[in-house]
């Protein structure tokens, strides 16, 4: 199985789980810029997102399944979920 | 470090026994669209979304939640534990179920069944009391037998107050002494509606309800563009 890419963007690393994706699209609604749905209706994060920290977080905890995990760049603490 | 907002519990109001009406206020102004929702942290790494039903100025608004005895979900315990002066951690608004001022068409079909009927007051309470909309508006709302009827007189009220707008409720398994109307909304809006091709819908609801209702607006030739869905399953 194919592992989940780690994207960074700004101060933040960013990961989809697929698995956990269920295709609400809550992320996309919160960080359009960082987020889309691709074919098989699951989240893919956009690597040249210019967004701001605080949407691609909000876009992260919006998600009903939990399955954005993002870290802090510098240090790899997951700042969420936590 | 999070973006949650909190808002408190001011009211726990049961409505029946199976839906509920909690009633917040809210520690930072809800700016949200007549139709969206919010996502609720409704335990460790859990969220749920539910749609606003009823908003009053930028910081109180009502959630409708649907309660199942049956069911053990985490939503449902997290509101079946709320307590009147408890706080939730929400995010949002989000969505695109959002009602829109249509000037190019002729009337507002509102199709709701259960809980879907929670953005679809926001949405008529929006059209009629804030934007005082003359056209007509149309709201056929589905529940299951008696035991589930909720916001009855408020329709019947508001219809009162606005001639423009016609409710009906209907029944799909009611008891023998029901005197209303007995089925699903589809079968209401065919006996109304020779064609909808003027209008602009919304449909909220379980996922059979809203895919047979838009059916039946596409066979009524409602355009596609003006049926707005929103599923709750």
């Amino acid at each position: 199985m194919e592992e989940d890419k780690i994207i960074r963007i700004g101060k933040y690393k960013v990961k989809v789980i697929r698995d956990l994706c269920i295709g609400a699209a809550s992320c996309v609604y919160a960080s359009p810029q960082t987020f889309s749905l691709d074919n098989e209706n699951k989240a893919v994060i956009n690597e040249k997102s210019k967004d701001t920290e605080e949407n691609i977080l909000i876009a992260a905890q919006s998600c009903p399944t939990a399955a954005i995990v993002v870290y802090d760049a510098e240090t790899n603490e997951q700042i969420w979920p936590v | 470090m999070n973006n949650f907002k909190l808002a408190t519990c001011v009211k726990k109001d049961t409505l029946n026994q199976k839906y509920h009406q909690f009633d917040f206020k809210s520690d930072v102004p809800l700016n949200i669209e007549p139709g969206q929702y919010i996502n609720i942290r409704v335990g460790t790494n859990i969220i749920r979304g539910y749609s606003v039903a009823i908003k009053n100025g930028d910081h109180d608004f009502s959630l409708l939640v649907e309660i199942d005895p049956n069911h053990q979900g985490p939503g449902t315990s997290f509101f079946k534990n709320l307590k009147e002066g408890d706080k939730i951690l929400y995010v949002g608004p989000f969505g695109q179920f959002i009602f829109k001022k249509n000037e190019d068409y002729s009337s507002f079909i509102f199709l709701a069944t259960g809980s879907g009927i929670s953005p679809i007051r926001r949405m008529i309470d929006f059209a009629l009391i804030e934007q005082n909309i003359k056209k007509p508006v149309f709201l056929y709302f589905g529940l299951r037998n008696e035991k589930d009827i909720f916001w009855h007189d408020y329709w019947l009220e508001l219809q009162h107050k606005f001639p423009n707008f016609k409710y009906k409720l209907t029944l799909s398994q009611p008891s023998d002494s029901w005197k209303g109307y007995k089925g699903y909304i589809t079968d209401l809006v065919k006996n109304d509606f020779v064609s909808a091709q003027d209008c602009t819908a919304y449909v909220c609801g379980g996922k059979e309800a809203v895919l047979s209702c838009v059916d039946l607006l596409i066979n009524l030739k409602c355009p596609k563009e003006n049926i707005h869905t929103e599923r709750f399953n």
